[in-house]
Formats: C-alpha cells, sequence, structure tokens
C-alpha cells in the first residue's frame, strides 16, 4: 500500500537529484529537472536534499493516498487540492489515509515536485531512484506514472499541523522573466560574428518537441565561420548545442552523456532551475556572464540552501513530529 | 603528456589530448582518467572519458575558493604532471554474434549498393576486421569503435528513425555501432545481435569497457532466436 494513481497526469515521473557516476559507462544522470525545487520540497518534510520526489508536469496527477504520510509541494503553481479543498505549498501537509490530491490549472511555471517525508520507496537503480524512460530505468519500472500504479511510501503522521509556509519569494523564480544566464561554450569562437551576435539578440521560444532531454528554439540559424566536423565530446546539463540546422538545443537532465554538435554556451547552474521552469510556448533570451561571476553566484545560492535548511529545521522541530509505524 | 583544459560550463570541465581520433590519444585520456581516479580529488563527482577528451565533472562548492575552476586547474595540473605508472587499460576480446538477415537489416542493401558491392561482401567485411572500444557514451553502454573498413562507410539518413531496435548494429560515415537500448537514431541498420549489452540490475551494467576489442560473426536467423547469452558469464 502506498500512493494509488487514480490519473496520471500529463508525465509524472520518480526524480531524486540524479545517477550520478555511471556516465562512463554512456548512462545519463538523469535526475529532477529543477534541482533547487526538489532540494526545497524535500527540506520541508526533513528529507535529505536529494530524496526521491514525483516530478509533476504542467498537468497534475491525481493520486490517493492509502496511508497517512507528510508531504510538500514546491516549483510550479498547479493549484493543488486535498479533497478538492485548495492548499497552501511551500509547508508541510498532512495527508490522512484515503485523501485524494489532485491539482488543477497551471497558474505558473512547468514542473512542480511533491515530497513524501521519507521518500519514495521504490529501489535503487544503480544508486539512484530517478526514472529513465529511454533507458526503462529507475522510479516505477522504468516508466511514467499510470492509472492504477501504487507508489510505495512510508507512513507518517504529523502530531499537529505546521503554521510555518515559505514566502511567495522563494517561488518567484518560476515566473522570471530575466534572461537566462549563460557562459561562452567550448566552441563559442567557432561560430561567425552574425551567430554570436544573433544569440544574444534574439528572443528564443520555446518548442513543442522540447522535453526532460532537451529544449528546442528557434531563431535566426547559427552558423559557424567555417564548416567543421566536431570529434564527439561530454556535455552536460545546460550545454547548447547547435546542430547543422543551426538552431540551438539546450540539453536537460535526460541529456547523452557525450555529444558531437558545437556548444555555443553553457546555461549558469544557477539559472537551470528557472529553465525547468519553462515550458514550450515560453520566451526565453540570454545574457553572457563570465565563469567565475557563474561560480560565484553558484556559490551564493548553495549558501542561501543551507541557511533556508537550518530554518526550516528549525520550524519544524518546533511544529512538527513525525509518528512511524 | 600535452593537453588542454576548457570550462564545459560551472560544474565541469574538459581535458583534451590532442585534436584526433587514434587509439594512442585515446590511451592517454584512460590513462589520465586513472590518475584522476586515484588522486581522489575533493569534490569530483565523475568523469566521462570520450574519444580524445576527459570531462570532469565537479561541486564548485566543494572544492571551495571564491573562484572554483581556478583551483580544480591547478589540482590537475599537478595530477597530471605527475609520472606515477598508470596501467593501460586490460582489453577483453569479446565476439558478437549478428544476424545480417533483412528482417533486421533494413539498410544492408543500401549499404551495398552506395559502396558498389553485394550485400555478403559487406557482411564479410564487416566481420573482418576487429575493433577497439574506444568508450562508452550516447546511451547506456554504446560502444564507439574504431576500425571499421572504409569501403563500407555510408553516411547517415536524413531523417533519423523514430525506434531502432536494441541490438541493431549501424554504420554512420565510417564508424560502426550497436545500439544497447531502444531509441531513435540515424544509423544505417546492417544486422542485429541477439546479445544483451545494458543489463542494470548488474553492478557493472555494460557488456562492454573501453580498452576492449571486438569481433563481430554472422549467425543466421534460427541461431538467432535460439541464442543463448553466456557473454556476461564472462564478467
Amino acid at each position: 500500500m502506498g500512493i494509488t494513481v487514480i490519473k496520471p497526469g500529463l508525465f509524472t515521473t520518480i526524480q531524486d537529484y540524479g545517477r550520478f557516476g555511471y556516465q562512463q559507462l554512456g548512462i545519463v544522470p538523469s535526475g529532477a529537472m529543477d534541482s533547487y525545487a526538489l532540494r526545497i520540497a524535500n527540506m520541508i518534510v526533513d528529507n535529505q536534499d536529494m530524496e526521491s520526489t514525483i516530478e509533476i508536469t504542467m498537468m497534475g496527477p491525481t493520486l490517493r493516498f492509502d496511508k497517512s504520510a507528510t508531504i510538500s509541494i514546491f516549483g510550479a503553481n498547479m493549484s493543488p487540492e486535498i479533497n478538492g479543498i485548495p492548499v497552501q505549498t511551500g509547508k508541510p501537509l498532512l495527508i490522512q489515509r484515503g485523501e485524494i490530491v489532485s491539482f488543477r490549472k497551471l497558474v505558473s511555471g512547468a514542473r512542480c515536485y511533491l515530497a513524501v517525508h521519507g521518500g519514495i520507496q521504490v529501489p535503487k537503480i544503480l544508486d539512484s531512484k530517478s526514472t529513465y524512460v529511454k533507458g526503462r530505468i529507475g522510479g516505477l519500472n522504468g516508466l511514467p506514472l499510470k492509472a492504477q500504479d501504487i507508489i510505495p511510501i512510508q507512513e507518517s503522521r504529523m502530531n499537529k499541523r505546521a503554521k510555518w509556509f515559505l514566502a511567495p519569494e522563494w517561488f518567484q523564480y518560476c515566473v522570471s522573466k530575466s534572461p537566462i544566464r549563460i557562459i561562452e561554450g567550448k566552441q563559442f569562437n567557432m561560430f561567425n560574428k552574425n551567430a554570436k551576435r544573433d544569440f544574444l539578440q534574439t528572443i528564443y521560444k520555446i518548442q513543442s518537441n522540447s522535453d526532460r532531454m532537451g529544449y528546442r528554439l528557434q531563431g535566426e540559424p547559427l552558423s559557424l565561420s567555417a564548416p567543421k566536423e566536431l570529434i564527439t565530446e561530454g556535455v552536460t546539463m545546460g550545454s547548447i548545442q547547435v546542430p547543422p540546422d543551426g538552431q540551438p538545443i539546450i540539453l536537460m537532465a535526460d541529456r547523452q552523456t557525450t555529444g558531437g554538435y558545437p556548444k555555443i554556451a553553457q546555461v549558469a547552474s544557477v539559472d537551470l532551475p528557472i529553465l525547468a521552469q519553462k515550458k514550450p510556448g515560453d520566451e526565453i533570451h540570454f545574457e553572457m556572464i563570465s565563469l567565475e561571476a557563474a561560480q560565484s553566484l553558484l556559490i551564493e545560492r548553495e549558501k542561501q540552501l543551507r541557511v533556508l535548511k537550518k530554518m526550516i529545521k528549525e520550524q519544524n522541530r518546533g511544529e512538527v513530529q513525525y509518528v512511524q509505524n | 603528456m600535452d593537453y588542454e583544459i576548457y570550462p564545459l560550463g560551472d560544474q565541469s570541465l574538459i581535458i583534451q589530448f590532442g585534436d584526433g581520433i587514434s587509439e594512442e590519444t585515446n590511451a592517454l585520456v584512460h590513462a589520465a582518467a586513472e590518475k584522476i581516479r586515484q588522486a581522489s580529488l575533493p569534490g569530483l563527482i565523475e568523469i566521462v572519458p570520450a574519444f580524445h577528451t576527459l570531462t570532469v565533472h565537479y561541486q564548485p562548492f566543494i572544492v571551495g575558493s571564491t573562484f572554483p575552476y581556478r583551483k580544480i586547474l591547478s589540482e590537475l595540473h599537478t595530477i597530471l604532471s605527475n609520472d606515477g605508472q598508470t596501467n593501460r587499460l586490460k582489453g577483453r576480446c569479446i565476439k558478437i554474434p549478428v544476424c545480417y538477415d533483412e528482417e533486421f537489416a533494413p539498410d544492408l542493401s543500401f549499404v551495398a549498393q552506395l559502396n558498389n558491392l553485394r550485400t555478403e561482401e559487406v557482411i564479410q567485411i564487416h566481420t573482418s576486421n576487429s575493433y577497439h572500444v574506444y568508450f562508452l557514451g550516447f546511451s547506456p553502454g554504446f560502444p564507439f569503435l574504431g576500425g571499421m573498413d572504409n569501403r563500407i562507410a555510408t553516411p547517415r539518413r536524413d531523417t533519423p528513425r523514430e525506434k531502432i531496435a536494441s541490438g541493431s548494429i549501424g554504420i554512420a560515415g565510417a564508424q560502426t555501432g550497436i545500439y544497447p537500448i531502444e531509441t531513435p537514431g540515424g544509423w544505417r541498420i546492417i544486422g542485429r545481435t541477439p546479445l544483451t549489452l545494458f543489463n542494470p540490475k548488474k553492478t557493472h551494467p555494460t557488456l562492454l569497457k573501453p580498452g576492449d576489442t571486438i569481433l563481430f560473426f554472422p549467425i543466421t536467423k534460427d541461431e538467432f532466436y535460439s541464442w543463448e547469452d553466456r557473454t556476461w558469464e564472462l564478467q
């Protein structure tokens, strides 16, 4: 017994921080598209930051809890409800046995994370519970959730309802219109002058065939100064590749481990969560920053998350106690 | 050891050895990988060898300093300048049965036609060379192989197929490879192996490792369907 999937939603998978350590075998890390939201969702229910959660994409599932549980929802606003009553996100929520969690309208962002105290109790495959659908591994049989699936969880109850909640500012990044900050890619200087200029001036629309593997963008085709066949080399989440048709692709969580297209740029890690909250049809544009600036932003972010974790722990200590059996 | 280091964003970097594909360069890549593994660098997540590059993924926050890239760069230079012995990859020789029957080989006749060969000649050429596994990439357990005869080289399809069955043997330009799992793909498909190349239930989940040598040998359709996969027992 655990959570019974009544309706699966558009594309709902179990994801933790990712399957690291196996890229040398061609196995992609996968993991949460928005690792920032994953970590915060986990912190709220006193999990390890990198614990497995349910990643919900644009249209939420309907889930019946056959065990009582403590959950949190963080990231995109998809108007969540418990037994048809709207609930606040960014705080620990008590779900009684038999209650139903469902979602209505997508108000902002694209992905939200439903964390359960104790994590999702599926086996680790190659050290991770993340679902990699193309490789049929992780999560529930390597597949997105479908109706009638049962998601195993640990039973937990809170002795009273939490009063604290995260301020709306924490959700602001889901509606950010700021430019996505990038760093020069390894092959940036192989592109011609027009391409370098156009890339930074174009407002790109995310194409409908974008998914967890990559976001396809469309604009003025970008060309190299001279045609060159590259030798396949490493890529990572946020690498922006330009195939021969000149239309950039941003590699996301289910990317390949290596790629042979020139990389014009790389998204600064601190802005990957903003990107993960964009959906097909949304517009983005880029701003170039230095590697040093990108790393110092990332360090700041990490410090901020560590402070948040402490604050949440303290709040929960006073208000939330888990009863387990 | 001559190399250059380039950032790959703010949490990874690429160490590049030379600018071509050769077994010698690739041996340098794997030797460097071994040195870095042994050094147990703080903040290191994982390292990913390719033909002539080694990608290092790291956690800037754990590496520390105000500019972690600069710090890990100098640590890598120290590790790579150390002349300590590293073992060359001990490759195994793995024989891979391939059924070249048209049921599994939708592009075999195209490869033959394009190169003015008969299909039997394509099979004969494909099975007479030995192939070096440079690295695994693209998808779980997918081997990048060197050593294919140029007489059967064929460009990729203009439009990739939506689904390539697992075990499919393909040709792309002057390369040959095996699809371990069902994925989309643009390679010309000339046969299929009954062997499993990726098994996530194993501690070492891929059949092949960098440094291995593989040989293809032809089997019939009957043999394909009744093949008992014993290759994993070697591991």
